[in-house]
């Protein structure tokens, strides 16, 4: 027998268990770690999901106040320019203030940059006396609509007869005051009814 | 007593290789069967793992089924946001004016009326500046301006008004652009003057802070 036999039997064995490392073990252990890693993944995932469920679930419970303030956001910014609601709430404001509701002269409504609402810029007039003139501004300010007053001014009621000492308690306010909507195209010559892409009413 | 070996070196030293073959021969198999130990449990862990996998797949298509019947829920939170974002950029900015006339009440000196109060907030469209009362390009701090004009006994009271304006809340550069003695020595001033508005004089939703 040939004294390299050994050696050669144990080359054969080496190359055989070198082969079936490489070609049976080495495969079956990167697909055992390939698929350990998606499981990893799928377990993270899960993590996620159950986490954005609980989140949905919570807004369902929610889903009754949110309903709730989307509503009072809608009253705020309504969906149409809805002018006649307007009048009633500035005769009111006036009304509680004791202030003589001169004039009110809405703009035309002009949408935002990115078309998302329109501003109705008005100017507002009423007259009386400091206070009340005061407590129509703070009305103003806590409308159930929403309203910004831009610009004021106020001045001594009746026309002045060019003296520099007007002594009057009678005052006029005059306000740019905007409300809003979410209907960007309103007013004269626009599509009627509220805009489609802003107006969910929900 | 001593064994005698007869054979031939020869026979003995074949014998003696062929044992050494298959030593490493046994030994070769025997490696190749932990081998194949190792393969074995390598493939079940895979079915294993697969079988956890699919478990999972299937835990995770029940969540996402579960997630998309409440997928209303999710766009109500999203329009509500969007709604919130509508409100505080429509009231970025605000001043709440009849605090403003209420703070005039209280500031404004015994010895002196107004004939004129004016007031205005900065536009917020943007390459929209307002002026201020000042004349000159305002500071983006500012929000707004107003302006007085009135009657004085005295220039003390002029300069009384002015301190007090500026302990009002966000009211700075309280300034005067005009003080003109209505007679001589008559001590009676009429006077114009004008003030900057801060984010401090904003209401808390026109600071964006949540009513």
């Amino acid at each position: 027998m040939n004294r390299r036999a050994p050696i050669i039997a144990g080359v054969i064995s080496a190359a055989v268990a070198l082969l079936a490392v490489v070609l049976l073990v080495l495969p079956k252990m990167g697909d055992v770690s390939t698929t350990e890693e998606e499981l990893q993944s799928a377990e993270d995932q899960e993590v996620a999901l159950a986490a954005q469920l609980a989140a949905l679930q919570d807004a369902e419970a929610a889903a009754p106040e949110t309903e709730q303030e989307i509503g009072a956001i809608e009253e705020q910014v309504p969906p149409t320019a809805n002018l006649p609601s307007l009048f009633r709430l500035l005769q009111g404001a006036a009304d509680r203030s004791a202030v003589d509701f001169f004039s009110f002269s809405p703009g035309t409504p002009a949408p935002n940059a990115a078309g998302t609402y329109s501003s109705i810029a008005s100017q507002v007039t009423v007259s009386g006396g400091y206070f009340a003139i005061d407590e129509f501004l703070f009305l103003l300010e806590t409308l159930p609509r929403a309203a910004k007053v831009t610009t004021l001014a106020v001045t001594p009621s009746g026309a002045s007869t060019g003296g520099t000492t007007l002594s009057t308690s009678n005052l006029q306010l005059q306000v740019t005051v905007e409300f809003y909507t979410t209907d960007v195209s309103a007013g004269p010559g626009s599509i009627p009814g509220p805009s489609e892409t802003t107006g969910t009413g929900a | 007593m001593s064994q005698v070996n007869l054979l031939p070196p020869e026979l003995r030293e074949r014998q003696a290789i062929r044992r050494r073959t298959s030593l490493v021969a046994a030994a070769g198999l025997g490696v190749l069967a932990l081998i194949g130990i190792f393969y074995f449990f390598q493939v079940q862990r895979l079915s294993d793992v697969q079988s956890d996998l699919e478990a999972q797949g299937s835990r995770n298509a029940q969540l996402e089924s579960q997630i998309a019947s409440l997928q209303e829920f999710a766009d109500l939170q999203a329009e509500l946001a969007s709604k919130e974002a509508l409100l505080g950029e429509i009231f970025v900015n605000e001043v709440s004016w009849s605090s403003a006339l209420l703070d005039v009440s209280r500031v404004i000196p015994d010895a002196s009326y107004l004939t004129n109060l004016t007031g205005q907030v900065t536009p917020t469209v943007v390459g929209e500046a307002a002026t201020g009362p000042t004349g000159v390009t305002p500071d983006a701090s500012l929000i707004g301006n107003m302006t007085f004009a009135g009657v004085a006994n005295q220039t003390e009271t002029i300069a009384t008004w002015l301190t007090r304006l500026e302990e009002v809340r966000g009211w700075v550069n309280a300034w005067v652009n005009s003080a003109q003695e209505d007679a001589p020595f008559s001590r009676i001033y009429t006077f114009s003057n004008g003030l900057d508005l801060t984010q401090d004089a904003a209401t808390a939703r026109g600071q964006g802070v949540a009513p």
